[in-house]
């Protein structure tokens, strides 16, 4: 059981906060794509135990219909069971939409990030608010029934009323899956830039907590559960593919500064798309850094990756995986964590609280060794 | 005497810190051609780093020269360079031993100094020639003659042919080189009398063992001889002597009037004291020389180690450390915050950041250094005294009758137009002025009575803030003085944390308290719960702050499942945590201690 993530790093222009590898020379797409084909073809043998397989990017929706159907091939669908493709509101036609029905995808996600028109030029999207439900008409009327919208919170000079409006906006599309992300600042970004120069403020600590219990407060009625740090969704619309990460499960990752994780390596793929190419057409790898996962590394993983979760993990699991005891490995940590109202434990499972969500990061380092 | 002996010239330079003794070494040594270019590197002597970086000379240095004279004779100097911070006065005084003369160098811009004076004093009492020069005489600014009338002025020694010289451009350096032979006298002593031999510094070679620095003033010294620390009384057999040039350069011999090293595989650093006598086994000498007086600390601190530090490996630096630094002085104490570590004793606020940049650059050891503190001295009520120098065994209130302070007399010397402000700092620092003079129409020495704990705590950083830059200082204990002095515990997460505990006057106690409480809720990280920083005296809490529980700390992310950078994230997070302390559940970083100490501006 694995996911495959293939990774798109195309964009008609780059997101003021994006610092995904993402090149805006469309004319590369071609040759981009048989390099793609040419790792698929490297991982062969792990094909028949992909059940996920995930687009993103970049800006998927730039592929033609060939180029993807080109991709698409190299991948067994035998035990597929999600297929899911991101989307921007500027690329995707009825046209593409018909060609992913075609391939197999049955989920789409589309970045939204925010609908008020002004912040989304500030933060260098291409569309605008009209373009989104114009498009998600079109993805339901195509017959998409599993679509995930993407938001950011903590715009800069984002008041609590825009935030209201993106929120109703969102939930007058109904859509099965919200992933919401506070905005980050990234070192080299063009917005982090303008963060350095003083000319936009970052949103406070106190204020992006605010907002996310905003979000969550307003989702949590409209019956999306949060069943994970960033992600809400109706009951039984999880993204089954991010699941197998917060899993500890293992994942092959394609295409440029892709991740992936097999047989007990962590790994990543170089992140120059003409190195990517040329390494590719020489019959070469494109992995350019690996690290082993030992013992104890894995623990970890499993304690904070499964700590992103809501529902957290079993601590019965966790001791049978292992041939440990949680409760003597940690009672420390716990302790703390417990008295502090970080975590919780409830039937055997350990949790977080919203406030531990808060602070995860500080939650997960405890358990570092 | 033989003919060898009277070439040699021993000397050091003496002066005001900046006023250019390092580069004038600098150049003596390029002048009489010791080292190839390659090898010069800008203030050769000062060849600890931390010392380049900072711009001062702290350890001894010594090198040898040859130069040619006009007189047509190969003259052999032996420069011993000496420290110009306040704080290692008694460095100087150690290297002046080993010397007959002293050039005094003085800044032609600035004139004579707080440390000039200090200086000329130490040189004075050794008996020493002195050799005044006037440097940085290319700055526009100089003003030779005004100066070298303040040197007959101040000092009383005549300054009208002085050199003058620019250390910096080269210029007039042959004029020195000549004033030395001319004037230092040459090194008394018999080679055929019985060894005596002076250690007047000594550092630690992890292959040669200690190497003491020497000046042999009767008899000849070689390898293999038998020879015996006097005051030690241990015997050792010599490995090796030769002389500086400056790297080691082994020699045949060392003998009357020579300045050099000596190694004997001594591997005990304590068999090496500085001011001991060296003398032969078989043949010794009769008198000793009357060895230092021991350095005496002025300022005491505890260093502990930091989260996975071990004790034992801030022992064994802190023992090569004092082979160097004979005014560090060292033992064992347990804090209930910090555990096993150290107190130790140090000559003033700078020798102790020096020393606890060097144990943590030299030797890798991540330290948490407490409040720095004086030595009081207590009569408890059933009229016993103590001296106190670590604020937590201050005895009860109740069973304290007086406390008497340190009091130092403090030369300061600043522009007239600086005098104003300077008062005020003083005031505030509980100075009460004994006198003030004017050296010239532009500069005033001010002379005041100072607790000395007023003093270790950042005031020479206010002294040059306030005077920018202009100010300069020197100080010397006076004798103790009753106080109001009070302990003034610091509480985080309502627990006393014993290493910032410190030793107030009574009106300082609640500004102070202030001032930490606020220093602290900056530097301490915020956790997952509200911490109250609290200053009290006694049971009374007299200052408070609250560090907020953490609101966000959070990277949602993944990066298309790069698991790699968010696990590398952590563990950089984590790297942080290890230079940090634990008190109960309180992380506190090492900075927190530092960050108590510094100056404060507004004040």
């Amino acid at each position: 059981m694995r996911g495959l993530y293939i990774h798109i790093p195309f964009c008609k222009q780059k997101c003021h906060y994006c610092h995904f590898v993402s090149k805006t020379d469309l004319s590369l797409i071609d040759s981009y794509t048989d390099a793609l084909v040419e790792e698929l073809k490297s991982y062969r043998s792990y094909m028949n135990s992909i059940v996920t397989l995930y687009i993103g990017g970049g800006t998927p929706s730039l592929l033609s219909c060939s180029q993807l159907e080109k991709i698409v091939n190299q991948i067994d669908f035998e035990k597929i069971e999600e297929f899911t493709i991101e989307v921007n509101p500027e690329s995707v036609t009825e046209e593409k939409l018909m060609c992913y029905r075609k391939l197999g995808v049955n989920r789409i996600s589309m970045g939204v990030q925010t609908t008020d028109d002004k912040q989304l030029k500030l933060i260098g999207r291409l569309h605008n608010y009209s373009d989104v439900v114009e498009k998600f008409k079109l993805i339901r009327k195509m017959g998409f029934d599993n679509v995930n919208l993407d938001l950011i919170y903590g715009l800069p000079e984002q008041s609590e009323q825009s935030l209201q409006l993106d929120i109703d906006r969102i939930m007058d599309l109904s859509p099965e899956h919200i992933s919401t992300y506070s905005l980050m600042y990234e070192e080299g970004t063009f917005l982090d830039s303008l963060r350095i120069d003083g000319i936009v403020k970052a949103a406070t600590d106190e204020i992006d907590r605010k907002f996310f219990q905003l979000i969550q407060k307003q989702l949590e009625i409209k019956n999306y559960k949060r069943y994970e740090i960033s992600n809400f969704s109706k009951k039984g619309f999880e993204s089954n593919h991010n699941l197998l990460y917060w899993s500890a499960k293992e994942y092959i990752g394609a295409g440029v500064s892709a991740h992936g994780y097999l047989e007990r390596y962590r790994y990543e793929n170089e992140s120059d798309i003409q190195t990517y190419i040329q390494r590719m057409s020489e019959g070469k790898s494109a992995v350019v850094y690996r690290e082993f996962i030992d013992d104890k590394e894995e623990i970890f993983e499993y304690i904070m990756l499964n700590l992103r979760k809501s529902d957290g993990f079993a601590i019965s699991e966790f001791n049978n995986k292992f041939n440990l005891d949680f409760y003597v490995e940690y009672y420390n940590e716990i302790d703390y964590l417990v008295s502090n109202n970080a975590v919780s434990i409830e039937n055997g499972r350990i949790f977080l609280t919203n406030y531990g969500f808060d602070v995860s990061n500080s939650v997960y380092g405890k358990f570092l060794r | 005497m033989d003919k060898r002996q009277n070439r040699i010239r021993n000397f050091s330079i003496i002066a005001h810190i900046d006023h250019g003794k390092s580069t004038l070494a600098d150049r003596l040594i390029e002048e009489t051609g010791m080292l190839t270019d390659r090898e010069m590197k800008d203030q050769i002597l000062d060849n600890m780093d931390l010392e380049r970086e900072r711009g001062i000379t702290i350890k001894l240095q010594t090198t040898q020269l040859l130069y040619n004279a006009a007189d047509g004779v190969e003259y052999i100097l032996n420069l011993i360079d000496t420290p110009g911070h306040v704080d290692f006065t008694y460095e100087v005084s150690r290297s002046l031993a080993a010397c007959e003369g002293a050039v005094l160098v003085v800044d032609a811009t600035q004139g004579v100094e707080a440390q000039t004076l200090a200086n000329v004093y130490l040189a004075d009492t050794q008996g020493l020639e002195i050799i005044p020069v006037l440097n940085k005489i290319d700055l526009p600014s100089a003003r030779p003659d005004e100066i070298k009338h303040e040197i007959e002025e101040t000092i009383g020694i005549i300054a009208d042919d002085a050199p003058m010289i620019s250390a910096k451009e080269g210029l007039n350096i042959g004029a020195v080189l000549e004033r030395i032979v001319e004037r230092v006298p040459a090194p008394s002593g018999d080679r055929d009398k019985p060894l005596k031999v002076l250690i007047f510094d000594s550092f630690y070679d992890s292959y040669k063992g200690a190497v003491a620095l020497v000046r042999v003033f009767d008899g000849t010294i070689k390898k293999g001889d038998k020879i015996k620390m006097m005051a030690a009384n241990k015997n050792f057999e010599v490995s090796e002597v030769g002389l500086f040039s400056p790297m080691m350069i082994p020699t045949k011999e060392l003998s009357a009037g020579d300045v050099g090293y000596v190694t004997a595989s001594i591997k005990n650093v304590k068999d090496c004291r500085v001011g001991d006598t060296i003398t032969n086994a078989q043949n010794p000498t009769a008198v000793a020389f009357p060895g230092y007086k021991k350095a005496t600390p002025m300022v005491y601190c505890g260093i502990y180690p930091a989260e996975g530090e071990h004790y034992d490996d801030i022992r064994d630096a802190l023992e090569k450390l004092q082979l160097n630094d004979a005014a560090l002085s060292f033992e064992p104490e347990t804090s209930v915050a910090l555990g096993f570590g150290f107190r130790c004793g140090f000559l003033g606020l700078l020798h102790l950041e020096i020393i606890q940049e060097r144990l943590d650059r030299e030797y890798d050891l991540d330290l948490i250094a407490t409040s720095p503190s004086v030595i009081y001295r207590v009569t408890k009520t059933d009229g016993s005294v103590l001296m106190v120098q670590n604020p937590t065994n201050l005895p009860e209130k109740t069973q304290i009758d007086i406390i008497e302070e340190p009091i130092v007399k403090a030369d300061i010397i600043v522009p007239s137009e600086y005098v104003g402000n300077i008062m005020e700092l003083c005031q505030y620092r509980r100075g009460i002025m004994d006198h003030m003079r004017y050296i010239d129409e532009k500069r005033v020495i001010l002379t005041y009575d100072m607790p000395l704990n007023e003093v270790i705590y950042d005031f020479f950083d206010a002294l040059k803030s306030k005077t920018r830059g202009y100010g300069s200082l020197d100080y010397e204990f006076k004798e103790y003085r009753v106080s109001d002095l009070v302990r003034l515990d610091v509480l985080i997460n309502k627990e006393v944390i014993d290493a910032f505990s410190m030793i107030v006057h009574e009106s300082k106690a609640v500004s102070r308290g202030k001032q930490v409480c606020d220093r602290l809720k900056d530097a301490i990280p915020r956790q997952m719960f509200l911490i109250p920083i609290q200053a009290s005296i006694g049971n009374k809490v007299i200052a408070r702050e609250n560090i907020k529980a953490m609101r966000k700390d959070v990277l949602a992310k993944c990066y298309g499942g790069d698991i790699s950078r968010k696990k590398k994230l952590l563990e950089k997070q984590k790297e942080g945590k290890k230079k940090m302390r634990q008190f109960g559940n309180v992380e506190v970083p090492q900075s927190a201690f530092l960050s108590v100490l510094k100056f404060d501006d507004s004040k």
